[in-house]
């Protein structure tokens, strides 16, 4: 009797796991689902976002202050575009030969100090990054080029590019490890050298990878907000060349956002910034996912 | 060899000028990859020994302990405030995260029967993790901030970080789980245990090691991202003391403001080392543990 | 296992010896030893190949006989912690593992098939060109006249002659093989090596292959690596027998298969040892 009742409440017990842990997983999500939905309310309402999407894109400026004030986003997008550009034009060689360096050259030592290495690359928070930007960088610029504050767009980037980094390289590794030894043995097998096979054979094998490398290094670029936001200069001018100040759209938000009436045309603005750049990740993100369900749908065959 | 003579053709082992040409370049290009390698492993050792550097003759213990002090207020004393608000932060969204994970996880690799839905749910999390920190703190601000009106507070800070842990502590979760060989999960049900049973006893023993690397990665993200604190939960200086309803200070908040507002390098020096070693310690303890830990490797 | 000295090679390695069938030896390995970290895999081969014959590598699984084909075009340091210890192969009088030898001139003359086919991610003339764009061995041939004659000689031109550009992944694998040994032929090797190359292919490209091999064998010396004893005594002319590393007896594939000297031969061919 006891036996059975115990029986009982265990299999009772496995359902309602079942059904709590269900609980569990709507309750993440939900909340996840209803970050975009309510980015989205806070920043349309009112706005007619669709209407001036090319005046607060490119044409108006960015003055809260003027009369009438003009919510404009042209010089942060700009200036995100820039940084972003930068930091990936120096990760992506960089990243793409660590990543080859560990897969098909590293003696396996090696590759245990750089694995750990590259780690700690990656868990060093963004404000040190941009502590470190200040301190090391900012600094010297002021003297090297004779400039009277040195926070510029060409800092952020490079700073940025140490930042991303990591990520680009241990996503390349990746993809250039998941090509097949056969393959790589046939090549060999050829008498042809390493540089050879890795043109013909490794490039193409693993571009659907080193794509998703690309893709998740330009999401971190763009999201990127404490190093850029202390070492790109914070100023609403539209920047002209590397060595301006600029405000990156992450920048924006977070300078502005604090001193903002709620619900006013500022804020709104702000918050159609914010959706906007979410709308950009989640669509890099979804490239992603579709590359690596192709990559592993071709593995398979 | 009698023979070698008649078949020795009169191509030998060193090859022709253009082959000799390649394999010159073969060696610059294998060159140059092992100097992307050298600068990768430069890049991170100058960074930390360079904050190491300069910053460790700012800590001490007091240093850790203390108040800020001076004037302006921060250019003396301590960062006991930060470090008791960055801890304080970490464990909320601990707390409410890891069970929601955990439950999920489950959910999506035991539980969930339908191929479709899981990988659609898979999706969504992925998608939610690459969002970056900054529209989290968006969200914190205006649903928690000001709609629930929370204000800036220890609770609603809390709560952005679980946020952000939710999917990188279930992708963890579910990733560790699924790597264990279904061939545990048939021969234990085959005895007529519960699914909960054979989680508790056989899964979660083998998974825990992927489940400690993912609480190592979120809790090291959510400490140090400023990003969705900055406006859902932090003040310039506190003196102290916790509080769900009342702002604290944080450790990469506090170092954002040293250096922007110019107060005292010195002092963010000191600042940064901690929040450094505090993260690389955390790191290397889990590593420690997964290491040393009891239960089989997977 | 070890396995008694008085069972061990049949073959005298040294010179003196007149050869069977009285080709010149190609291939002639001399007490080669091999480790694997440490593990010993080949323990003094002995072993030699003749001209314009085909030389069948058998005996049990675990054996030896990939490790000993792959020492013979030097893609063995592929494999990580794998090492020659001692001894060498001669190729022609040449030595494989002597100071300053080129690996990669020596994959170059020796080429080698492998067991699973597996296609480089480019279209199929191009596949055919892999290695000639790299060693230049043109010798006034124009690209079409390469691909040509090399998918011609592996019987292959005629089936794919309309749709060369199109991705090599597309064939089937009996054809995809074939594109490998033309992929090989391409390269003007001066020996071939297959390593079980028809375990992953249906009786009929297995066929296709035997032939193949038949045709090539009076330009070309061949050694194949095979589990399949009635294959052996199809192609071969040669067969050596491995067993535990050891090469136990090399005679002509007419002999060892009638009248083998050593006890494990006999019972491995047989059949009372798998």
């Amino acid at each position: 009797m006891i036996r059975h009742f115990l029986a009982k409440t265990l299999y009772w017990s496995d359902a309602a796991v079942k059904k709590l842990s269900f609980l569990a997983l709507g309750t993440g999500v939900a909340f996840l689902l209803l970050m975009i939905v309510f980015v989205l309310r806070e920043s349309s309402l009112g706005l007619g976002f669709a209407m001036n999407l090319f005046d607060f894109l490119v044409r108006q400026p960015w003055a809260p202050m003027a009369t009438p004030p003009s919510h404009g986003i042209f010089h942060a997008w700009i200036s995100t575009l820039v940084v972003t550009g930068l930091s990936l034009g120096l990760a992506i060689p960089l990243g793409f030969g660590i990543g080859l360096f560990l897969s098909e050259v590293a003696p396996r030592w090696v590759q245990q100090v750089m694995q750990p290495a590259l780690e700690v690359l990656a868990g060093i928070p963004a404000v040190v990054y941009g502590f470190f930007g200040y301190v090391t960088l900012v600094r010297n610029f002021e003297t090297w080029f004779d400039m009277p504050a040195g926070e510029c767009l060409l800092i952020a980037g490079l700073i940025l590019a140490v930042m991303v980094l990591p990520f680009v390289a241990s996503t390349a590794a990746e993809a250039f490890r998941g090509v097949a030894q056969d393959l790589r043995e046939m090549a060999y097998g050829l008498g042809v050298t390493q540089l050879y096979v890795m043109r013909r054979v490794l490039f193409r094998k693993a571009l659907p990878g080193l794509f998703a490398a690309v893709a998740l290094g330009l999401a971190r670029a763009l999201g990127e907000t404490l190093a850029v936001l202390m070492l790109a200069g914070n100023t609403v001018a539209v920047p002209h060349s590397l060595l301006d100040r600029g405000q990156p759209l992450t920048a924006l938000l977070t300078t502005e956002l604090g001193e903002t009436v709620v619900h006013s045309d500022k804020y709104q603005a702000l918050f159609a910034s914010g959706f906007i750049l979410l709308i950009v990740v989640l669509g890099i993100n979804v490239m992603i996912w579709t590359l690596k369900h192709r990559f592993l749908e071709r593995s398979h065959a | 060899m009698h023979n070698a003579a008649v078949l020795s053709p009169t191509a030998n082992m060193t090859g022709s000028e253009t082959y000799r040409l390649s394999v010159l370049r073969d060696r610059l290009w294998r060159a140059a990859l092992w100097f992307c390698g050298f600068i990768g492993f430069l890049l991170p050792v100058s960074i930390i020994s360079y904050l190491v550097f300069e910053g460790i003759h700012r800590v001490s213990w007091s240093f850790l302990v203390d108040y800020p002090k001076g004037t302006p207020l921060g250019t003396q004393g301590g960062i006991w405030p930060a470090v008791e608000g960055s801890l304080a932060l970490a464990s909320i969204g601990l707390l409410v995260a890891f069970p929601l994970a955990l439950g999920g996880g489950l959910y999506l690799s035991e539980y969930g029967r339908s191929q479709r839905f899981n990988e659609t749910v898979r999706f969504l999390v992925e998608c939610l993790a690459a969002v970056p920190s900054i529209i989290y703190g968006l969200f914190g601000y205006a649903f928690l901030v000001v709609f629930l009106k929370f204000g800036i507070s220890l609770i609603a800070g809390g709560l952005v970080l679980a946020l952000i842990m939710f999917p990188i502590l279930l992708i963890a979760i579910q990733e560790s789980l699924r790597s264990i060989d279904d061939a545990y999960r048939e021969m234990g049900l085959s005895l007529g245990v519960t699914r909960f049973y054979l989680i508790r006893r056989v899964l979660l023993r083998k998974a825990w090691r992927g489940i400690v690397a993912g609480i190592v990665l979120a809790v090291g993200h959510a400490v140090g991202s400023a990003a969705p604190v900055l406006f859902t939960a932090s003040i310039y200086f506190s003196k102290g003391g916790l509080g769900l309803d009342r702002p604290v200070m944080t450790l990469p908040t506090h170092l954002y403001n040293l250096v922007s507002e110019a107060i005292s390098f010195d002092q963010a020096f000191g600042t940064a080392l901690v929040l450094i070693a505090g993260l690389l310690i955390f790191n290397a303890s889990a590593t420690l543990l997964r290491r040393l830990g009891g239960g089989s490797a997977q | 296992m070890i396995v008694p000295m008085e069972m061990t090679c049949s073959y005298a390695p040294e010179g003196d010896h007149e050869d069977p069938a009285d080709g010149p030896r190609i291939f002639d390995v001399r007490d080669l030893s091999v480790t694997f970290n440490g593990r010993s895999v080949l323990r003094g081969v002995n072993a030699m190949a003749l001209d314009r014959q085909v030389l069948a590598i058998v005996g049990p699984s675990g054996s030896g006989k990939s490790t000993l084909l792959r020492t013979m075009n030097r893609t063995l340091e592929l494999t990580l912690d794998a090492r020659v210890t001692s001894g060498d192969i001669h190729f022609k009088g040449e030595r494989l593992y002597g100071n300053g030898t080129d690996p990669r001139l020596v994959r170059k003359r020796i080429c080698m098939v492998h067991q699973k086919p597996v296609a480089f991610p480019m279209s199929i003339g191009e596949n055919v060109l892999f290695g000639v764009r790299f060693h230049k061995n043109w010798n006034g041939r124009t690209k079409d006249e390469i691909i040509r004659s090399c998918l011609d000689r592996v019987g292959l031109w005629n089936e794919v002659k309309d749709r060369l550009s199109d991705p090599a992944s597309r064939l089937s694998v009996g054809q995809l093989q074939r594109l490998c040994i033309a992929r090989a032929l391409a390269n003007d090797p001066e020996a071939i090596l297959m390593d079980e190359p028809c375990s992953a292919l249906d009786p009929v490209s297995t066929a296709r292959i035997e032939e193949l091999i038949l045709a090539m064998k009076p330009q070309l010396p061949i050694v194949i690596v095979t589990h399949n004893l009635a294959q052996a005594r199809r192609i071969s002319d040669q067969s050596l027998f491995l067993y535990d590393g050891q090469s136990l007896e090399q005679d002509t594939t007419e002999r060892i298969f009638t009248h083998p000297k050593n006890g494990r031969v006999r019972d491995f061919i047989t059949g009372k040892v798998g």
